[in-house]
């Protein structure tokens, strides 16, 4: 029992650790780029001493060191500041208007592709060799290969443009009253044609995923024997195969959820799709510290803890593993 | 200690390896996508009907006889466009790909042999480049570094090194744990010696295979970072030309000759490319044929 | 094995409860699809009388002092007043302030309209002028810095007149007044104590329309103010929906949802012209793209090396590739929208590749080795270092710079960079040969020629990143800055541009237009002014239902003959954030329940 605790806190700590230097280079990395945060103003005419007032406003004229002791106690004080791109909104606010589309974006896209990717990726490693397989193989191996936001693109213009089936971009219709269900539907308008592209990638992974381990695990002997008591092939697919076969799958699942915050900028870009992926983007062009900060620190808390949890998943399924 | 047999030998395994290679149906049809765009490559001068960075038409011009692929915004040839592109995209990718796999290569032998502190390090390091979300690392570098060939090739080989270095890290621990590496270095062999001789020789077909996908990683890399506006405008990359369909309107008028060429060009190299992979993948590391039971 | 039998028995009943739910959930992702594809019978009926137009990006804050950006100012226009405005023929007019007085060249006195008040009903009063200024005065705000500078003391001499003693003679005051100077309300903001992060979420202003409620990202709604001084606006609402995407914009112009829409050149243009019930307009826009050197380097500091550039850049090609033509060949450097400053007779240098390379040759500029480009005199390779920024039109503009350059044996190497790196290089490391940039110009030109050629702004970090250093024009630009009287300051700035376009410490290229597509059949009488296009103050006072044909815009005080009823239209509701959280919590939970049956397969 105690080797599994041990186990938990060294992890913990070696998390803590990346944690830690993770921080310390979020705040760093913004702001070696050139330029600084009121570069955006001077297309505008803001004068140099109108603009060197604006960083007086945003604190950055004290010392580096200064602001980086303020910094670290602001983030154990759960404070990330006020954006400089969005001034005055506070950075939390700013995150927490966005970060729910995200969530719903990567999250509907990722559950979707691994019930549709395990369930293919079973039949496909199930019939091996045979048209099923071959055609799903090609299929999934197309997806993997075109570029999500050209696929975008085009899904766009077909079923946007030409068809006039879903909106041609956003993630609800602005500025019309609209009743609970009404909405709900809109949304879920809106948010089809990225759900698909950004399904298209993850499906394809899921398949060879899924497929490589089953054939992996699938000629065994217990699966024989399995085969040999007269099992139901589904059974023995989903029971005997997909337990030992999941654990790739797994751990690709939760790896993706490291990407959820970020990940989905080239579809919101082509979708117009307000989430937190191109909020970074804007804030690091824009050289807005404190979002920048902000959202990577929420992201890397992400991944870390999607990383955590994949370790306690192991240590959970599989006492077999070493640990070391 | 290279004679005249050993070299012999070596040419007709190679002969053999591209026979075995060719008679299998998706090797052979990769292997003929990506020599067609290399030669488009090589050749764009000649096979071009314009110079790409030329004004020869009425911007976003539909295809018509004088522009098989109509034009962009300034005016400019797709199609021509589209024949340089595979130049810049095809470059890009073959080296980024052979950095990153180098890169990959080293990091990955050295933590599966090495032990201890370096492993963890090396280990750590791969982590944190496995774990940490690529959009925000190539915003990051792409502004400290900017634009450029060279710079997008670097910051595609940072990216992309990790996946793979873990995957040889893998190979080379298991290698490593076998029995006559244990006796070689009882018999006093430097670690050098083992890893140029035994290791290195062993991981070899690995890396061949992976380092195919690497090509296929940084192709479509590229395209994402252009398409970001990161990459470099001046060069017509794929990713460049996609770049300026959605920023200068190619969807508001519906420029289907715009968005088409240059995506499904990056596909279908891509495609080539996997095609080789696979291949390569089933010669070095054969599967059962068949699940003999069913 | 027991257990495998225990399994089997179990995993019977299981499957058929499970193949139950997988045709139920079929089923209900069938209709799903069937309500989505259908398109959405019941869009509410819209509202009368709301103008719809859109904004590409939200608000970031309703505050008049310290806002950053064009489309935080835009918005305030509306609901505050300005002291003067520019009318549609560029010249300036009463706005709250019905009149002024140089009574000597730094005293001012402002006299203030009588029956303006503000949203909550206080009347406006010489009081919220001075407060006003004295903010001004008082914090370096951005934008409005050079302003506060220039003011000393601000006196209250009767309720509705204003004496403004300046520290120096400052001559653009009226006409920055006119432009992003917001009167505010005295009795609202001496109470809040951190101005500067107050986001302002109820503004009080004087303008013709008042704030009623915005949901982040979505829509800000503002409604009629029925006692504005100039007269009750004649529609009801102003809706501005946030909408991102260009091409949605003009989707939902095109399908009625919006009445107005600014656009950029393109072949969307030529579309929406063919549209019917849609009309295109362009406005005089204040843009001027322009070419700069860093004159400290060796040949950019040549007069007549700038001079072959100058006449090796085809300007109406590039007015007819990147602009479709929506604009103007430019000459001088202050536009031709501003009236009352631009000089139309500068020296022009019409595209002569000809010319321009001969003056190449006599400057010692040959290709020696036959490669295509020219080298410097003493024979070294000669490549001009172009960074540009790699968003909008730039690298087309840059490019289409760089290829006319090199049709004249000049080789460029572009650097695309993104804009905070380009800002970083002019203004900080001066790392550049040549340049291509754009200026949006205030009403008043003053901060724009002053900041970019005077040689004391020559710093890094200043606006003068060019270096141009010129003694005859530092004096002229001091000297309008002291000319209170208009013809004066005028005569001094057409020197100025006269010497500019001899010295060409830049070229000028082209003007842009501003371009708009507006719904004819909904709403008439949009105007255009300068600088802001058709949202302006006389827009918004001057539209009306398009129930009959107008010939002429009419931009002076609309006749006070009210058209609008009395029925009382619903407001639009915001929508709750509720749904919102209940709709990802249901997808979800869906999800998680489609795993769990899936895992429960398994067993």
């Amino acid at each position: 029992m105690s080797k599994v605790i041990y186990y938990i806190l060294s992890k913990s700590f070696y998390l803590l650790l990346i944690f830690y230097i993770m921080l310390t280079l979020n705040f760093l990395l913004p702001r070696m780029m050139p330029g600084d945060p009121t570069s955006r103003y001077v297309a505008e005419g803001m004068s140099l001493e109108e603009r060197e007032e604006l960083i007086k406003i945003f604190g950055l004229d004290e010392s580096l060191y200064t602001q980086y002791i303020r910094y670290i106690i602001n983030v154990f004080k759960g404070d990330m500041g006020i954006s400089f791109l969005y001034y005055p909104s506070r950075v939390w606010n700013v995150i927490i208007e966005r970060l729910p589309w995200t969530v719903l974006l990567l999250g509907t896209s990722i559950g979707l592709s691994m019930i549709v990717g395990v369930i293919l990726g079973s039949y496909s490693a199930w019939n091996y060799g045979k048209k099923f397989d071959s055609i799903v193989t090609m299929g999934s191996l197309v997806l993997r290969t075109v570029p999500s936001f050209w696929l975008g693109m085009i899904f766009l213009l077909v079923f946007g443009y030409y068809l006039r089936l879903f909106p041609l971009s956003g993630s609800i219709t602005v500025g019309v009253r609209m009743g609970v269900f009404e909405r709900i539907l809109d949304i879920i308008k809106h948010l089809m044609l990225p759900v698909f592209t950004l399904m298209a990638y993850l499906i394809a992974g899921n398949i060879y995923l899924v497929r490589a381990s089953l054939l992996d695990v699938l000629p065994e002997q217990y699966i024989v024997t399995a085969k040999a008591k007269g099992l139901k092939n589904r059974t023995i697919l989903y029971k005997h195969g997909l337990r030992s076969g999941i654990i790739p799958v797994i751990t690709w699942f939760t790896l993706q959820f490291g990407y959820i915050v970020s990940g989905a900028v080239l579809i919101e870009t082509v979708f117009s799709f307000p989430g937190t992926g191109k909020l970074i983007y804007d804030a690091a062009l824009a050289r807005d510290y404190p979002l920048l900060q902000g959202a990577f620190l929420i992201l890397t808390a992400t991944v870390l803890i999607a990383m955590f949890i994949l370790d306690l998943i192991y240590a959970i399924l599989d006492p077999r593993i070493k640990k070391d | 200690m290279i004679d005249i047999s050993t070299v012999k030998h070596t040419l007709i395994d190679i002969k053999k390896f591209i026979e075995t290679f060719i008679r299998r149906k998706k090797g052979f049809i990769g292997f003929i996508i990506i020599m067609f765009f290399i030669l488009t490559a090589i050749l764009a001068e000649y096979i071009a009907p314009y110079d790409p960075y030329k004004i020869t038409g009425i911007p976003y011009s539909p295809p018509d006889s004088n522009h098989i692929l109509g034009t962009n915004d300034l005016g400019q040839d797709i199609f021509s466009e589209t024949i340089y592109g595979a130049r810049i995209s095809l470059f890009i990718g073959f080296i980024a790909g052979l950095s990153s796999t180098i890169l990959a290569t080293i990091i990955g032998i050295i933590a599966g042999y090495y032990e201890g502190i370096i492993s963890r390090i090396l280990t750590g390091l791969m982590d944190m480049f496995l774990v940490v979300p690529g959009i925000p690392l190539i915003i990051l570098l792409a502004v400290y570094l900017g634009p450029g060939i060279w710079n997008i090739i670097t910051v595609i080989t940072i990216l992309s090194w990790a996946p793979a270095a873990r995957v040889i890290k893998g190979h080379a621990l298991s290698i490593k744990n076998r029995p006559f590496i244990e006796a070689t270095k009882a018999l006093g062999a430097s670690n050098m010696r083992i890893l140029a001789k035994h290791i290195l020789p062993n991981v070899l077909p690995i890396i061949f295979a992976n380092s195919i996908l690497r090509i296929v990683d940084a192709i479509l890399l590229e395209a994402a970072i252009s398409f970001l506006g990161l990459g470099d405008p001046r060069t017509k990359s794929w990713g460049t030309m996609l770049y300026f369909a959605q920023q200068r309107g190619a969807f508001s008028t519906g420029a289907w000759w715009w968005i088409l060429p240059p995506g499904i060009c990056i596909s279908i190299t891509a495609i080539g490319f996997s095609l080789i992979a696979f291949t390569l993948d089933e010669i070095f590391n054969p599967r059962l044929e068949s699940i003999s039971w069913r | 094995m027991p257990g495998l039998n225990k399994v089997y028995i179990k995993g019977s009943l299981k499957d058929s409860v499970v193949k139950n739910l997988r045709n139920f959930t079929l089923l209900l992702v069938v209709i799903l699809l069937v309500l989505i594809i259908m398109p959405s019978s019941s869009v509410v009926a819209q509202e009368e009388k709301t103008v719809k137009y859109a904004y590409a990006a939200d608000i970031n804050t309703l505050n008049p002092f310290y806002w950053t950006t064009v489309a935080d100012l835009d918005l305030l226009r509306i609901i505050y007043d300005t002291p003067f405005r520019i009318g549609p023929d560029g010249m300036l007019h009463p706005g709250l302030v019905e009149s002024y007085e140089f009574k000597n060249s730094t005293y001012i006195v402002f006299r203030l309209v009588r029956n303006a008040t503000w949203h909550d009903g206080v009347p406006v009063t010489a009081d919220d002028l001075k407060f006003t200024l004295e903010f001004v005065r008082d914090h370096t705000l951005p934008y409005l810095g050079s302003v506060g500078e220039a003011l000393n003391i601000i006196e209250k001499i009767d309720n509705y007149t204003v004496g403004v003693k300046l520290k120096y003679p400052f001559s653009p005051l009226p006409l920055v007044m006119a432009d992003i100077f917001l009167v505010t309300p005295k009795h609202i903001w001496e109470k809040i104590t951190n101005p500067q992060q107050f986001a302002n979420p109820n503004p009080v202003g004087s303008g013709p329309f008042k704030f009623v409620e915005r949901k982040t990202g979505e829509y800000i709604l503002l409604e009629k103010n029925t006692k504005y001084f100039k007269g009750a606006p004649k529609v009801d609402k102003l809706l501005l929906k946030i909408i991102p995407s260009l091409d949605s914009q003009v989707l939902a112009l095109k399908s009625g949802e919006l009445d107005m829409i600014e656009i950029q050149p393109g072949p969307i243009v030529r579309d929406l012209m063919s549209t019917p019930n849609v009309s295109v307009m362009t406005a005089p826009s204040t843009y001027i793209y322009y070419v700069d050197f860093n004159l400290r380097r060796y040949p950019m500091n040549i007069r007549d090396f700038r001079k072959a550039i100058a006449y090796a850049i085809d300007k109406q090609q590039i007015l007819n590739i990147l602009l479709l033509g929506m604009g103007r060949v430019a000459d001088s450097l202050i536009v031709p929208s501003l009236p009352l400053w631009y000089n139309p007779n500068v020296t022009k240098y019409n595209y002569d590749p000809k010319k321009a390379k001969e003056i190449l040759d006599n400057l010692g500029f040959k290709d020696i080795d036959n490669d295509g480009f020219r080298e410097f005199p003493n024979g070294t390779k000669f490549v001009l270092n172009m960074p540009t920024a790699n968003v909008d039109i730039w690298p087309r503009l840059t490019e289409l710079v760089a290829n006319m350059l090199e049709a004249i044996g000049l080789k460029v190497k572009i650097t695309p960079v993104e804009p905070g790196t380009l800002i970083d290089i002019l203004l900080n490391k001066w790392d550049f040969d040549i340049n291509v940039f754009g200026w949006r110009l205030y009403f008043d030109p003053d901060a724009y020629i002053y900041e970019s050629f005077h040689s004391s702004r020559i710093r890094k970090g200043g606006l003068n990143w060019s270096g141009y250093s010129n003694s005859t024009v530092d004096k002229l630009l001091d000297d309008q800055r002291k000319a209170v009287n208009i013809e004066e300051r005028k005569q001094l700035l057409f020197r100025v541009q006269e010497l500019l376009a001899d010295d060409l410490p830049w070229i000028p290229l082209v003007y842009p237009d501003m371009i708009f597509a507006v719904r004819t059949d909904t709403f008439k009488g949009w105007v255009a002014i300068p600088r802001y296009g058709l949202r302006n103050v006389y827009s918004w006072i001057n539209l009306r239902p398009a129930i009959e044909v107008i010939t002429t815009p009419v931009y002076i005080t609309p006749s006070p003959i009210l058209t609008q009823t009395t029925t009382q239209i619903a407001t639009a509701t915001p929508v709750s954030g509720i749904p919102l959280e209940i709709m990802a919590s249901i997808i979800i939970i869906v999800i998680a329940v489609a795993i769990i049956v899936l895992i429960m397969r398994r067993r």
